[in-house]
């Protein structure tokens, strides 16, 4: 049976034996939180919350952070600061840091 | 009065006499004579006794009483009447008595037609009488007076009749006997006698159907006949026909299946059956219908029962469709009878499934194919029997799917393995050997029959949530490395799932499919950006998955350090990505992901397709040709054994060579070396390294899915509790049970000492209490 035997290449490009050619890494996302549950309604931050659930918003229910670095669900959190606008964990005035996309 | 009386009647008389011997036929003249002689005399009586009162009644003053026989005359005239008939009756019958058989048939129809007929034209002579007189004594609800017909009738039946009855009823049924027996007999004959029988009904009662509107007094139809009870037809013949019937067929069965098989028999009973059918439809009454063919079910079916029984398991197993149809059709008929049948099919299915997987069983565990297919071809067999014999019947088809759902959960292969729920997993196997690229799999067309077979096999499944679990596992490898065959058959299978199971069984399979389509865009906008800003990614050609958290089945897992270049890439499109999307993060999933690694090392340029950690290893061939496992586990930073399976495949394809020995597994000396073997061949110039799925990993697989699963399932166990109490409040262990186990049997059979435990955690967790002084009562605590 003929083999091929391993041949030293001259080209420059080709000096290695083995290049790399095409890569598909595989990633999770998650919201980056200290806490993975929403204070305000104890849903998964990575699950929408149980109204944007019901009302097949799920795509739109997104995380909010605190300048306490706290986070919940940015509707969960609307509702909430219409009644007390402090955070719900540390009693901090609430201020947006920043809302997840 | 008398001497009227006397001069009518002569007249009268004579014309009766002549109506009814019928030697010459009456002529219309004769016949209104006769009416006007009645006529006659009843009106001229009336106007020699017309009195204030009876005027005041032709003044349509019903009401007022009147003395009776004061006004309306006719009542010598009805007796007259009723000693002639009676005496004509009699001379009838004298003249019967020489007659038997069918000559007493003949003779009973032909005198019985004329004396009808006769009495017909009677009533029409009397029909004054009929009109007043009678009517009046009718409406004054006297008993014992009959319009003339129905007095004829009543003459004939009192008579006659009851004298010749017995003599007549036999000689009908020697005939009905005779023709069982196969010979022709002349049925006029019968259906004339029974006519008679009938027609005596018209002076008896059957029980006044309740709610109609009784019989308004004034109707100007006395002729009219009155509906005829059924009283002297089921005295003098019914009783005695079905006495005869049954004697007749239990004797002939009895005699039949001493010498034929029950098969033959059931084609004889069908054949009678039939034929008594016909036989009412001849020349019977169709009330007769229902109580014959109640006592043929009693005697050729009901009470054999038995036999039946013993008979139709062979029937099941040799397949016999024409006569296990003919059986159903004949066990129809009786009450309870089915139920014994369906529940020997349903045996007979499950051993036969049982018997049909055991035979595949050490193929089973490895070919979900095979087992599969074993299934589906019971199924196929039954499930056809069931609609050609069985025609569908509810309880059948019940029947089926609970043997099928029996011994598709608990047979030989799900017992022999430690894994409980093996069939939703080969099943999930299955349907993922389908969707997946192969050469070996039909066209797309065939496949979606054959996904339509796996819903069938589905429906039975008891562990539903073990079937998703596999499913999800699989669907996210096919979608991750891109080896789904069609995406056509994809959505359409996760159509049906979710059509069977609801929205919420398939919504995780639905994201992921949704992740997988983000991901390609994303991928695309990212090599934009790339040729915009110049970015370098080292020539490598990238394609991303990213995959929310929590709706993949994947987890982290470390394998070894990662080559520099891939690293760099990696953090080039995290840096991309954050930026796009505030607030995630990415974690890297290592195991899953895959590449291609451009070999120069031989005549031929091969492509190697490899996971992320074998293409770190094939570049440490860049430096060095031989390394010993040592060596490559520590500057990988390899985990654990991991560097085995890496290896594998690469020394299955001798792409590699080991030092001293051939096989590698854990247990192999750390100092052995691993050479790239410079003789190196392949037909393909692609090579997929990546693909081979251990025996380890579908081990691996269903270790997961079982820790997975109970974890899950007290999850779902404690919501369904939570769901329950908090809609009734209270309520007591036992019903609290059944309510939470219906709930759950669409997903799963759930474990009762589980149930338990879970209702002590929510009792710690204080969503519920035990009531005071009532122990075995829970309360909901809101």
């Amino acid at each position: 049976m003929e083999t091929d035997s391993p041949v030293q290449t001259s080209s420059e490009e080709q000096q290695k034996l083995f290049s790399l050619k095409k890569w598909n890494p595989v990633a999770l996302w998650t919201w980056d939180v200290e806490c993975d549950t929403c204070a305000i309604c104890r849903v998964n931050l990575m699950e929408a919350c149980l109204r944007c659930q019901s009302d097949s918003k799920s795509d739109e229910c997104v995380v909010v952070w605190g300048e306490c670095n706290h986070s919940f669900h940015n509707c969960c959190m609307a509702l909430w600061v219409k009644q007390n606008n402090r955070c719900p964990l540390c009693q901090v005035d609430w201020s947006v840091q920043r809302v997840g996309k | 009065m008398s001497e009227n009386l006397a001069n009518t009647w002569a007249e009268l008389g004579k014309g009766l006499e002549k109506i009814y011997t019928n030697v010459d036929p009456v002529s219309t003249k004769q016949y209104m004579e006769l009416y006007s002689h009645v006529y006659n005399f009843c009106t001229k009586s009336h106007l020699e006794d017309v009195t204030p009162l009876t005027r005041n009644r032709r003044n349509n003053q019903p009401n007022v009483a009147t003395p009776s026989g004061a006004e309306f005359v006719g009542e010598d005239l009805y007796k007259k009447l009723v000693t002639f008939l009676e005496e004509y009756v009699n001379e009838l019958r004298a003249a019967c008595h020489s007659f038997r058989g069918t000559e007493l048939l003949e003779h009973y129809n032909r005198v019985w037609e004329s004396f009808r007929f006769s009495s017909t034209a009677v009533n029409g002579i009397f029909s004054y009488l009929n009109r007043h007189w009678i009517k009046r004594e009718l409406d004054e609800g006297k008993t014992g007076i009959y319009e003339v017909y129905n007095l004829a009738v009543r003459c004939w039946q009192e008579k006659f009749f009851v004298h010749v009855a017995d003599a007549v009823t036999n000689a009908v049924l020697d005939l009905i006997l005779n023709e069982r027996n196969g010979e022709s007999i002349p049925t006029s004959l019968v259906s004339g006698v029974l006519n008679s029988y009938l027609e005596m009904g018209i002076n008896e009662h059957d029980d006044p159907p309740t709610g109609q509107q009784v019989l308004r007094p004034t109707t100007n139809a006395p002729t009219e006949k009155r509906p005829r009870a059924l009283v002297v037809f089921k005295t003098y013949f019914e009783r005695k026909f079905l006495e005869q019937t049954r004697l007749y067929y239990s004797a002939e069965a009895q005699e039949f299946l001493a010498q034929n098989s029950v098969i033959e028999y059931l084609k004889k009973v069908e054949e009678r059956i039939k034929e008594e059918r016909d036989r009412v439809d001849r020349y019977l009454d169709t009330s007769t219908l229902e109580p014959l063919m109640k006592a043929c079910d009693d005697v050729l079916i009901a009470n054999y029962l038995d036999r039946f029984r013993g008979e139709f398991d062979s029937m099941l197993e040799n397949n016999q469709k024409d006569d296990l149809a003919r059986m159903f059709t004949l066990c129809e008929r009786v009450d309870g009878c089915l139920e014994v049948l369906r529940s020997i099919m349903e045996n007979h299915i499950e051993r036969k499934g049982r018997a049909a997987i055991s035979n595949v069983t050490t193929d089973a565990n490895s070919d979900p194919k095979t087992y599969v297919n074993a299934i589906l071809s019971v199924h196929q067999l039954f499930s056809s029997l069931v609609t050609y014999a069985f025609k569908n019947d509810h309880g059948f088809v019940q029947a089926m799917d609970k043997a099928f759902t029996s011994f598709i959960n608990r047979n030989n292969a799900t017992d022999n393995t430690k894994a409980p729920s093996r069939s939703p997993e080969l099943l999930a196997r299955y349907a993922d050997l389908l969707l997946r690229k192969s050469a070996k799999n039909p066209p797309e067309n065939e496949v979606e029959e054959a996904l339509n077979q796996v819903m069938i096999v589905f429906k039975y499944i008891e562990d539903k949530d073990v079937f998703q679990k596999y499913y999800s596992k699989m669907l996210a490898k096919r979608l991750v490395h891109e080896l789904s065959a069609s995406e056509d058959n994809e959505s359409a299978m996760l159509q049906k799932l979710k059509q069977m199971c609801g929205f919420e069984y398939t919504s995780k399979l639905q994201r992921m499919y949704t992740d997988t389509t983000v991901s390609k865009e994303l991928t695309q906008t990212f090599k934009r950006e790339v040729n915009e800003k110049n970015i370098d990614l080292h020539h490598v050609d990238l394609s991303v998955m990213i995959l929310a958290h929590g709706v993949w089945p994947f987890q982290y897992m470390e394998t070894c350090t990662i080559p520099p270049i891939l690293q760099n890439v990696m953090d080039k499109f995290s840096a991309f990505y954050v930026a796009r999307h505030t607030g995630r993060k990415l974690t890297f999933l290592q195991h899953m992901s895959r590449g291609e690694v451009t070999c120069n090392a031989y005549n031929r340029k091969y492509g190697f397709m490899a996971s992320t950690a074998q293409m770190a290893v094939l570049l440490k061939f860049n430096d060095n040709l031989s390394y010993s496992l040592q060596e490559i586990t520590d500057s990988l930073e390899f985990k654990n054994d991991l560097l085995c399976n890496v290896l594998q495949t690469m020394l299955k394809v001798d792409l590699i060579t080991l030092s001293e020995t051939k096989t590698l597994d854990a247990n192999t000396p750390m100092d052995t070396v691993v050479s790239l073997n410079p003789n190196f061949f392949s037909k393909k110039l692609k090579v997929d390294l990546s693909k081979a799925v251990t025996r380890s990993e579908v081990r691996k697989e269903q270790v997961d899915v079982q820790k997975d699963l109970e974890e899950d399932r007290r999850m779902v166990i404690q919501a369904a509790i939570v769901r329950v109490m908090k809609m009734r409040k209270k309520l007591a262990h036992s019903a609290l049970m059944t309510e939470v186990i219906k709930q759950l049997s669409v997903r799963f059979k759930p474990n009762v000492k589980v149930i338990k435990k879970c209702i002590d955690t929510l009792i710690e967790k204080e969503y519920l209490a035990r009531v005071e002084g009532d122990r075995d009562q829970y309360e909901y605590l809101s």
